[in-house]
């Protein structure tokens, strides 16, 4: 099963994996949960999904994380699944939302201890490329990384658009919350 | 509930921060473009001092009224990143996609190095002392442009991260890279070697770096962080100059920063304008915040000493805190300001609303505020003169209630009821230096002295009343000023200025040069010269000896002064109802800030200035309290002046090449701007074209087309002014010759006067020569008959002839008769014919059968000839007349002629020649012939034809070629 991960990570992010360092370093996410809400004034949006894969070299301070949009559940209603996968996400179009990037700190992460970091890269959403500083603490313990984050995604910046009928039924901006368990690689 | 608290306390501080802080002016323009989500990313200010807008739609530039957009070619998505230049004024653009642009007369051209161009967004550019362009990019690292070269520094080569936010350059070529991974330090002469780095671990709190801005210490650079605010570093020490914000920064993300003075204007992304005052010690303090606008993505500091933030689709214009208003303050309503006054604590005594109140400071910022009641307040009473003495009372002067003397540090207070000038009077100015007090009122004017028994206020006073001739006794005093050597000044209304030294005094009149006699206010500038502000006349300057007027032509707004004050840096504020006028003493140029600056409507009260001891000035109006800072960054040089473009029939030439013209080339286009930031609308201009206008024309237009220029030497001159006053207003001018057409150059003149001179000579010489010709046709023909008479009557011809004639008369008496009827017929043929020029060859062939029907008579057999002429052609050419018949003779007088060796003469006439052979039987005895005969033929031939007459000997043959002729 893992091998089957790593083969489907090199082969969604070839770019990426050729920077990372073969040996030791090289953590990938064991359990990885992405819950999202929105709080607009009728309605609460909240999904969920677990399907959040990655990889995280702790010794180049670089990562990539991938999502597939049609795996969040938990909508209030089937409809409003199909309406986030039809008409905001358009999930065929754009299957992935995905986070490449760097850590900001040059934390030595090979240590344990817990660390406010900050990512930044090119979050891609909706197939709308944008720069992006996260910031995210890490909790590491004998080479077992919890990675936890929150933040928002404003849907203009990413070109998703709402019809005028459902603006009341979706905020402008999305809350996320990120949390990831890292084993290492080998 | 808890969610709106906070919302509630928010929206109150951000209330009380504005009510209680001074309001500075800013003026936002609007880029009108049909583009709503249109942000700009830069602001960039050129060498020239035009600012640049890079936006998320494209780029723009800003003259202070306009912005022009300038097309970026073939660029599908412009967003503009990054703006630079070069020093060779070339200006640089990068965009969002990589691609880079260099901008010159307006006109983009892509920059397509072949080695490539990035794929990620440019981020900064910077040109070093070579002119080597560097930029940056968003994880490519930097690249650098040498020898047409582009090199590449990345991690690779040690950078500190290829995430490059920023650059700057130090003053020694080294390049300051911001980066992801803290600042990274390049010798920009060897850019590869040794890279330096300054990052988290030496201390800096933040590794992302978005900007990096000189401070006013070359060796000192504002760092802005991506969430630690701003630090200063010291690059030699390499060492942060303590943390200012001690790692508390609550504004989140900088976008950029600027230097301003004695504080640091800070751009940040989600909390507007911060602004920090800087503290001796390098640390900051927060000084105010501005949350109109939320995003400020970048600032930009003009040459006039504005600051310009862009936000959003904004571009905002602010006066960089030059000119601060105080509307209210805490509960007390800042209005109808009619006097204030700077203690020696550096309080502000003024008057609101007829009340009394001090406000002190902290590094210029209001800390708190008292206020003292000393009027009645039922009566409404102004307070006309504020003044502390050495003691530190302050004496308050009123309309109708007198003066009173104030304690501030107990409060206390009396009317001052000694004095029947000030008791229940109108007061108009208190002043004094040390022990002496000089009020003046509507009832006359009165000095105190003061001795050590006066510190407390209720202690009595000493008076002395002025009602001497002198006019300070029977005149209004507006104004009363001591200056610097203890001389004491009166601005009266009526009586002009009176001065007062060692008891004497003088009254200043037009003789001096000083013409108006209602004065308002009196002060002195650090150069020793005396101010008077005048009503209608404008100011005066008194130099000690003469006064020197400054109105409306030297700049002033309006020649009614309400009020000036000189400050120690040498310049003179002076405040009208058009506003307030700055005046640079030492340039003598005036500056104008009125509407634009925020400072109109105003409602100036007389003499209601203060200067305290940190050079600000306070003006009060009605509409509350105008501070101005006096620094060097309010540049008061006027409007910059700027040739943008010089056109010949409206195509930009290239001003720095040839400035020579052909005469055809002599339609000219200037467009020119005086930029000026501060107050754009202002801004006239006057223009001279030398060598074509006398006189300088003022107009309003930014554009002046000189179509149809005669060939010479010109050099358009332009000026501007913002205060109509152009004779030291800065000027543009591009010097230009227009060539002469080449049938006005004087080679072509001489050249045509030497050529008519030529065929003037060669036509009177060819004329000669043909005079000359006809000259000696004449006397050859006269020479040629006398010769032909001279044969005919040759001796041996007749005797000949007769000798025959005997003969034939006895043989054939008969041919006798034609013989003699041959004979004058010959004569008198030669007769007719030797007059003229040419005769026709039969005319001439008939008379030589004649003379040969003579001869044969005598040589009989002896004699043949053959004469082969018979086509008419050849018959009707003309040959000069009797040629034949000389020629004849001579061979008739050459030869021996006998039966056995008789003479063969023949003629055949071919290829337009007459050709006439004889044998030769030399004599044996040779005849005494010059030759003259033949060679007055050959004369002849020459003076009528180039034709030669050929004459050789061939196969013992004389043969004589002769040219037939057409007649003329």
């Amino acid at each position: 099963m893992r091998i089957l991960v790593i083969i489907f990570l090199c082969l969604t992010l070839p770019s990426y994996t050729a920077h990372f360092n073969s040996a030791g370093s090289i953590y990938s996410v064991r359990k990885g949960l992405v819950i999202f809400h929105s709080n607009a004034p009728l309605e609460l949006i909240r999904a969920s999904s677990d399907k959040l894969r990655g990889l995280l070299d702790i010794e180049k301070r670089i990562f990539a994380f991938k999502i597939p949009v049609s795996s969040f559940r938990g909508f209030n209603s089937p409809l409003q699944e199909v309406h986030f996968n039809e008409n905001y996400m358009e999930s065929e179009k754009y299957p992935d939302i995905s986070f490449e990037g760097k850590i900001i700190e040059d934390y030595d992460l090979s240590q344990n201890g817990n660390y406010e970091i900050r990512a930044k890269g090119i979050l891609k959403v909706h197939g709308v490329d944008q720069e992006r500083i996260i910031k995210t603490n890490l909790a590491i313990k004998d080479k077992l990384i919890n990675a936890k984050s929150k933040f928002t995604v404003l849907l203009a910046d990413h070109n998703i658009k709402i019809p005028k009928v459902v603006e009341e039924k979706l905020a402008s901006e999305i809350m996320v919350e990120v949390e990831a368990d890292f084993i290492p690689q080998n | 509930m808890k969610k709106y608290f906070h919302l509630f306390t928010l929206v109150f501080t951000v209330l009380t921060l504005r009510a209680n802080s001074q309001e500075d002016f800013f003026k936002p323009f609007s880029i009108e473009e049909d583009n709503p989500g249109l942000k700009i990313n830069k602001l960039f200010r050129d060498h020239s001092g035009y600012i640049w807008l890079g936006t998320s739609d494209g780029l723009f530039q800003f003259n202070g009224i306009q912005f022009t957009r300038i097309g970026l070619p073939s660029a599908a998505a412009s967003i503009v990143t990054a703006i630079g230049q070069d020093s060779l004024n070339t200006i640089w653009v990068g965009l969002h996609s990589g691609r880079i642009f260099s901008i010159r007369n307006l006109v983009a051209t892509a920059f397509m190095p072949e080695e490539g161009l990035p794929k990620k967004l440019i981020t900064d550019f910077v040109a070093d002392g070579r002119n080597q362009l560097w930029f940056a990019t968003g994880d490519e690292g930097l690249y650098y442009r040498a020898n047409n070269k582009i090199y590449n520094i990345s991690t690779a080569d040690g950078l500190s991260d290829n995430y490059v936010y920023c650059l700057a350059k130090t003053s020694d070529d080294n390049l300051l890279v911001g980066t992801d991974g803290g600042i990274s330090f390049i010798n920009m002469k060897d850019p590869k070697k040794g890279i330096t780095h300054f990052a988290s671990a030496d201390g800096l709190p933040d590794n992302i770096v978005r900007v990096i801005t000189a401070s006013s210490d070359p060796s000192r650079y504002w760092i802005g962080t991506q969430d630690k605010g701003p630090v200063l570093l010291d690059i030699r020490e390499r060492k942060l100059l303590s943390s200012p914000t001690k790692n508390v920064w609550p504004y989140g993300q900088v976008n950029d920063l600027v230097q301003v003075g004695k504080e640091l204007w800070i751009a940040t992304e989600e909390n507007g304008l911060v602004r920090m005052s800087i503290q001796p010690d390098g640390s900051l303090l927060i000084a105010s915040q501005l949350p109109q606008w939320p995003k400020i993505s970048s600032l930009a500091k003009d040459a006039e000493g504005n600051i310009w933030l862009g936000s959003k689709g904004d571009l905002i214009k602010s006066n960089a805190g030059a000119w601060s208003f105080f509307r209210n303050y805490k509960n007390v309503s800042i209005r109808k300001v009619h006097c204030l006054l700077s203690d020696a604590a550096n309080g502000l005594w003024f008057t609101p609303d007829q009340g009394l109140a001090r406000m002190e400071f902290n590094s210029s910022h209001p800390l708190s505020i008292r206020q003292f009641q000393v009027t009645d307040p039922q009566k409404h009473t102004d307070i006309t003169a504020l003044y502390q003495d050495r003691f530190g009372k302050i004496w308050i002067g009123t309309m109708g209630e007198g003066a009173f003397r104030l304690d501030p540090e107990t409060g206390k207070w009396r009317n001052i009821i000694e004095n029947d000038v000030i008791r229940n009077g109108h007061i108009l100015s208190i002043t004094g230096k040390g022990n002496d007090i000089w009020i003046s009122g509507l009832n006359g004017t009165t000095h105190c002295f003061l001795t050590e028994a006066n510190n407390p206020v209720g202690s009595k006073l000493e008076f002395k009343n002025f009602s001497d001739s002198s006019g300070i006794g029977s005149s209004y005093v507006y104004d009363i000023f001591i200056d610097s050597r203890g001389r004491v000044w009166f601005a009266t209304d009526g009586a002009g200025l009176i001065m007062m030294e060692q008891g004497g005094t003088h009254r200043f009149s037009e003789k001096e040069g000083l013409k108006s006699n209602v004065i308002y206010s009196v002060t002195e500038d650090s150069f020793g010269n005396i101010w008077l502000a005048s009503w209608n006349q404008g100011l005066y300057r008194f130099d000690g000896h003469q006064f020197s007027n400054y109105s409306a032509a030297e700049g002033l707004s309006d020649p009614s002064v309400t009020a000036c004050t000189t400050t120690p840096d040498g310049k003179l504020i002076a405040v009208t109802k058009k506003g307030i006028d700055v005046l640079d003493i030492r340039t003598g140029k005036f500056t104008n800030y009125g509407r634009e600056s925020g400072i109109l409507p105003i409602q100036s009260n007389l003499n209601a200035i203060a200067i305290d001891s940190n050079h600000n000035v306070w003006i009060g109006t009605d509409a509350g309290i105008i501070e101005y800072k006096s620094r060097e960054e309010n540049n008061l040089a006027g409007p910059a002046m700027l040739l943008d473009k010089v056109s010949l029939f409206l195509n930009a030439i290239d001003t720095g090449a040839t400035h020579a013209f052909e005469h055809s080339q002599n339609n000219f286009t200037f467009a020119f701007t005086g930029l000026y930031f501060t107050g754009p609308e202002k801004v006239k201009y006057q223009y001279l074209l030398e060598g074509y206008n006398k006189e300088w024309t003022q107009t309003n237009d930014q554009k002046i087309n000189f179509p149809e220029l005669p060939p010479g030497t010109y050099r358009f001159r332009v000026r501007s002014s913002a205060n109509n006053n152009f004779q030291d207003g800065a000027e543009a001018n591009f010097g230009f010759k227009i060539l002469s057409p080449f049938w006005v150059k004087w080679w072509f003149i001489a050249g045509i006067i030497l050529a008519v001179l030529l065929l003037l000579f060669l036509f009177v010489r060819a004329r000669d020569k043909r005079l000359r010709r006809l000259a000696s046709l004449q006397k050859e023909k006269i020479e040629f008959e006398f010769e032909t008479l001279k044969s005919q009557v040759n001796p041996h011809f007749l005797f000949n002839s007769f000798n025959t004639l005997i003969d034939v008369i006895e043989e054939d008496p008969k041919l006798a008769v034609e013989y003699v009827e041959q004979l004058s017929a010959f004569y008198r043929n030669m007769l007719s014919y030797r007059g003229r020029d040419l005769i026709k060859l039969q005319e001439e062939l008939k008379l030589f059968e004649t003379y040969l029907f003579l001869q044969q008579k005598r040589f009989g057999t002896s004699l043949r000839f053959r004469i082969q002429v018979t086509d008419s052609k050849y018959l009707n050419a003309f040959l000069p007349p009797l040629t034949l018949q000389l020629l004849g003779e001579n061979a008739l007088k050459h030869n021996a002629i006998s039966k056995e060796t008789p003479l063969e003469l023949n003629i055949i006439a071919e290829e337009g020649k007459l050709i006439i052979r004889n044998n030769i039987n030399p004599k044996l005895r040779p005849e005494r012939g010059e030759g003259i005969g033949l060679q007055n033929i050959v004369n002849r031939y020459k003076l009528l034809t180039n034709q030669e007459v050929k004459y050789h000997v061939v196969d013992n043959e004389f043969v004589v070629v002769l040219p037939l002729l057409k007649e003329q």
